[in-house]
């Protein structure tokens, strides 16, 4: 009779055991609390991109490649989250800011806002214009979801706003 | 003999069982994020139970609460007891579900709400919810919270066995994890998280536009249940936006809690454009050039705050209750021991060091 009390507890704990591994062993493509949004990202090789003069500026774009060519910012601005991740990095430039994030050790622009209406996008369209510019400039190929006109392509989004008929805000994001 | 067997069968099945769970439970002690270190923001919440609950107000909200008002001033200068029940980006039905919570153990005179949150109308990430709501009791308050915050990838059983979702930090364990498995140091004051260093504002971002002018229907909702809870408990509610200048705070979003308060009779105060009145300066009372008030303009914020609380609602002064005076005593004592204790490594290294540390970290990755 001991005998077979002593083998129930065996298995008993081998099945504690097997439980444990996996536990351990499931779901394990995390670190913890922290799960890092900014996945791989590559740089985005779709149409829509910006261009300060010859260069041209895209999402996930190293802030490296653009400095390289326009220098330093006219300003600087380092923000952390509430609470954590990495810090959001803004670049200055005459008429369009650069947000700048780290991502797989890289600083890569994470959006270009357009400041002024002193600075036209490659397809035309700058602050101040109306709003039947956007079709006629940029196509049909756009989602409307409030006053925003979403353009995507590859991993970029950009992003127009209105209100009272004209353009208030241009900016291209991450599309995801 | 058969019965006998069998009764040995139930007993080893359920001292395995019993075994089982002990060594989950343990391995959760073990393997749960501490937040002693750099990311004390998630022990805030869970601090609160241990308090003795007679805050005649209790402040909810975000970053722009826990950072920019110090209970401790309001104590030393108006005799208020308060506590802020914060958490990192706290959305609106995280603070929803908090008061509901916090008004199970006592019913102050007056709650301030940040509404910095009503920017957002969804769910924003699984590292922010769990701040929030692991340090949670299990409650109803807690299970309607989870239901209300989980993101698509989230699942709520991870919520209930937390080891389900932290296993993978058993190659992350310090000695820390195993030190405080059991009990962890207090991180606050009142719910206060102290910064001493100073990094001036020089430009802000541009500010641009916000994508919609109205917030969202369901940041509504919320608002809507503080609201409403506030007055079936015959508690004030003070609607701020807190003096911080990052991120942006738009003219559209302020007029909607201009309105909303005039709708619903309560008041609201846009601190931001009192900076002056106040006595802020953004060189030297930022930690983070605008975005959070260090321990100088979160003393120079809650002077103010605390005079209007009592002009306004006619908040008690209980300096002269030797009970409660005597409970602010230690309070006070340990706020200005960390005081010195940031002040003299700051003098020595220019800055702290461990949130200098964090920051390498980041850059680095």
């Amino acid at each position: 009779m001991n005998k077979s009390l002593n083998k129930i507890l065996l298995i008993g704990l081998l099945v504690v055991a097997l439980c444990g591994i996996l536990l351990l062993s499931s779901c394990g493509d995390d670190n913890g609390v922290i799960i890092d949004p900014n996945a791989t990202q590559n740089p985005d090789s779709s149409s829509l991109k910006f261009k300060s003069g010859d260069l041209e500026i895209y999402i996930y774009q190293e802030i490296a490649q653009v400095k390289a060519t326009l220098g330093e910012p006219v300003s600087y601005y380092e923000s952390a989250s509430c609470g954590y991740t990495g810090m959001d990095m803004f670049y200055q430039y005459k008429g369009f800011e650069l947000t700048v994030n780290t991502i797989d050790g890289k600083d890569v622009v994470t959006a270009i806002f357009i400041a002024d209406d002193t600075v036209t996008i490659p397809e035309g369209l700058k602050i101040g214009d109306s709003e039947d510019k956007i079709q006629s400039l940029l196509g049909s190929s756009y989602e409307k979801d409030g006053r925003a006109y979403n353009f995507k392509a590859g991993s970029t989004l950009l992003q127009i706003l209105v209100k009272d008929g004209a353009v208030i805000s241009i900016e291209y994001k991450p599309a995801n | 003999m058969k019965k006998h067997s069998k009764l040995k069968i139930i007993l080893s099945l359920t001292i395995t069982t019993c075994l089982f769970l002990v060594v989950c439970y343990l391995a959760q002690c073990v393997l749960m994020p501490k937040y002693i270190g750099i990311r004390k923001e998630g022990a805030l919440i869970g601090e609160y139970y241990d308090e003795v609950k007679n805050h005649d107000v209790i402040i909810i909200g975000d970053c722009e609460v826990y950072e920019n008002i110090s209970p401790i001033t309001l104590w030393e200068e108006y005799g208020i007891t308060s506590y802020i029940r914060g958490s990192s980006q706290m959305l609106v039905w995280h603070s929803y579900y908090i008061l509901e919570e916090t008004l199970k153990y006592e019913k102050p005179d007056v709650v301030i709400f940040n509404v910095l949150a009503m920017k957002y109308n969804e769910p924003q990430s699984e590292a922010y919810n769990r701040m929030c709501l692991d340090g949670m009791k299990m409650s109803s308050s807690k299970i309607n919270a989870i239901k209300a915050s989980m993101t698509e990838e989230e699942n709520m059983i991870s919520y209930f066995v937390p080891l389900l979702r932290f296993h993978s930090r058993w190659n992350e364990l310090t000695r820390d994890d195993f030190k405080y498995m059991f009990d962890i140091p207090k991180v606050s004051h009142n719910g206060y998280l102290m910064r001493c260093d100073v990094k001036p504002l020089d430009t802000l971002p541009n500010m641009g536009y916000p994508k919609n002018d109205d917030f969202g229907a369901t940041a509504y909702e919320y608002l809507d249940k503080i609201t409403a809870l506030c007055k079936e408990n015959d508690i004030e509610l003070l609607l701020i936006k807190s003096p911080s200048v990052f991120p942006h705070w738009y003219d559209e979003w302020d007029q909607q809690m201009i309105d909303y308060a005039k709708e619903n009779g309560l008041q609201y105060v846009n601190t931001i454009k009192l900076q002056e009145t106040i006595g802020i300066d953004m060189k030297t009372d930022t930690y983070d050039a605008g975005q959070h008030l260090n321990l100088y303009g979160a003393e120079k914020f809650s002077k103010w705050l605390g005079q209007y609380l009592q002009d306004t609602y006619n908040v008690a002064d209980h300096s002269d209750d030797a009970k409660i005076s005597k409970i602010y005593e230690e309070k006070v004592k340990a706020y200005y021991e960390e005081k010195a204790q940031q002040e003299a490594e700051i003098a020595e290294f220019g800055y702290l060091k461990i949130y200098e540390e964090f920051l390498k970290e980041n850059k680095d990755e």
